[in-house]
């Protein structure tokens, strides 16, 4: 469970970025976050993953008070997340295996568990037969289905995927977000950033629209 | 324990396999490394042997009273029963000054000269060779023998050594000074080696940091790095000292040879060598943690 109180986040160059946002996310649900480019929504997702921490107010995950957490501690709470990035964040030095087993090294699964499960999770998005190829032979949607299955491998309880489709043309798009309907259904709690609204419209979740940093709607459909 | 050792063999492995792909710039860093310890070591070594050579020489030394011209043989025979008594000696000789002309007309080339003089100006001596060869107790047994009657001078022969030896005690502080400064600057070398690395994996650590790496996750393959340059580094240092004094000890024998001594330039071979390959290590893995807790504290 995610739960913000009061959150302010400001930059010293650029003022408050989020303003005064109270909401919270249950296990399991699929949230969207949307609302024009600087509006927040990378800075809201930041917060959530414990990569920025707020100027005012708390952000809970899981009951841990992000602002508070030990230095020592948070690699710890990061593992709990799975982050898939707009620019996928690939790394262009090692195949497609390497990439997706990064997040698995780092949790110490190394060997034939690991293997197995590089493969489960390349399988998952469709690229099994790519393990051996480098990211840069890739296409784009074939890049943004590798980074989400380097951000599903070490099976966290919470992925946060920041305008995953934004590059890709429509088909791909569609393709990327029944992988992540896929994920919702076996229970693992979705936050979404979307540039365009259309591709939200379309599904019966919430939706967190941000305007020039406060939340506007709260829209709760079903 | 057992993920803990995996951790450490698959970073140590990584790291190898990165060394491996840049041989060429591996093979450079640690032959920078190696001349750089080798050099220090190598003087260190030359200063080590001087000091052995020295202390063979200062086992032949002697105390040599001179007499006076005028001593009478009364003189002589008191002072030869009062060195039979002295304790602190282990031996001496007398040898009047006719004995001394005559070794010095075999030894010099030209003879004729030392004919023509028409007086001896060689003094009676005696040559003492003391128990101890403590710089302190030569100096009280040579005031001793300076008041005896008809004594005109005592001269220590090891005075020349004892020079000798303050130069070289000079020399390996120099040495240590040198030393640490050119220790130093491998420091600085390899941590700027190391931090040109972090930098080329610079979206590597971004990720890992991302996906929820702990400091000591994305150190570790540094410190291997460092270590293993240290280790590189340590062995050619090794390999060049090696060949650097068998190369000397081929024209050291030599020169020996032409004093008929045995000397060749010694090498207490297990501890210099694994001194220097353990210094070099730690060297590294300094340098490796210095640039790595820079970028850490920086980010």
């Amino acid at each position: 469970m995610i739960v913000f109180d009061q959150v302010t986040k400001r930059y010293p160059s650029s003022g408050d970025i989020l303003q005064q946002l109270s909401f919270s996310i249950d296990d399991g649900e699929m949230v969207f976050v949307t609302g024009h480019s600087g509006a927040g929504k990378s800075t809201l997702l930041k917060l959530i993953a414990a990569i920025e921490r707020p100027t005012h107010g708390t952000v809970l995950i899981n009951n841990q008070n992000v602002s508070k957490i030990s230095a020592a501690a948070l690699p710890f709470l990061r593992r709990k997340f799975g982050l898939i990035f707009q620019d996928h964040k690939l790394l262009y030095d090692r195949n497609c295996f390497h990439n997706v087993a990064l997040p698995l090294s780092i949790n110490g699964i190394t060997g034939d568990e690991a293997a197995k499960r590089v493969r489960a999770a390349l399988d998952k998005v469709g690229l099994l037969n790519k393990e051996k190829a480098m990211p840069i032979t890739l296409s784009g949607g074939e890049q943004q289905r590798l980074a989400i299955a380097r951000a599903v491998v070490s099976r966290p309880a919470i992925l946060i995927a920041d305008e995953p489709t934004g590059n890709l043309d429509t088909n791909y798009a569609a393709d990327i977000m029944q992988l992540f309907q896929a994920f919702n259904q076996v229970g693992v709690t979705m936050i979404i950033a979307m540039h365009d609204a259309a591709t939200t419209q379309q599904t019966a979740n919430r939706i967190l629209h941000l305007d020039k940093g406060r939340l506007t709607t709260l829209t709760q459909h079903a | 324990m057992h993920k803990w050792l995996n951790q450490h063999q698959q970073a140590a492995m990584l790291v190898i396999d990165r060394l491996r792909q840049q041989w060429l710039s591996t093979v450079l860093i640690i032959t920078v490394i190696g001349v750089t310890l080798a050099i220090p070591s190598l003087i260190y070594v030359i200063l080590q042997n001087a000091n052995t050579l020295i202390h063979d020489v200062k086992q032949d030394t002697q105390l040599s009273v001179f007499l006076q011209k005028e001593a009478s043989q009364a003189n002589i025979d008191a002072i030869k029963t009062h060195l039979s008594k002295q304790a602190d000696i282990a031996e001496f000789t007398f040898v009047p000054k006719e004995t001394a002309l005559k070794q010095l007309m075999e030894t010099t080339n030209n003879p004729e000269l030392i004919a023509s003089l028409n007086q001896n100006p060689l003094p009676n001596a005696f040559f003492i060779t003391p128990k101890s060869l403590q710089q302190e107790a030569m100096a009280t047994l040579k005031t001793s023998l300076q008041d005896l009657d008809g004594v005109a001078e005592v001269v220590i022969d090891s005075a020349w050594v004892n020079r000798l030896n303050s130069i070289l005690n000079i020399g390996s502080k120099a040495v240590w000074i040198f030393g640490c400064l050119l220790g130093f600057a491998l420091i600085a070398v390899i941590s700027n080696t190391i931090r040109m690395q972090i930098l080329t994996h610079k979206e590597e650590i971004e990720v890992s940091e991302l996906f929820g790496a702990t400091q000591s996750f994305i150190r570790r393959p540094f410190l291997y790095l460092g270590t293993l340059y240290g280790l590189g580094g340590g062995i050619i240092a090794c390999l060049l000292l090696w060949f650097i004094l068998y190369l000397f000890n081929l024209s050291v024998v030599q020169l020996a040879r032409e004093y008929a001594s045995d000397f060749t330039l010694q090498i207490n071979f297990s501890a210099t060598y694994l001194y220097m390959l353990a210094l070099s290590i730690i060297i590294g893995w300094l340098a490796a943690y210095l640039a790595i807790t820079l970028r850490i504290k920086s980010a």
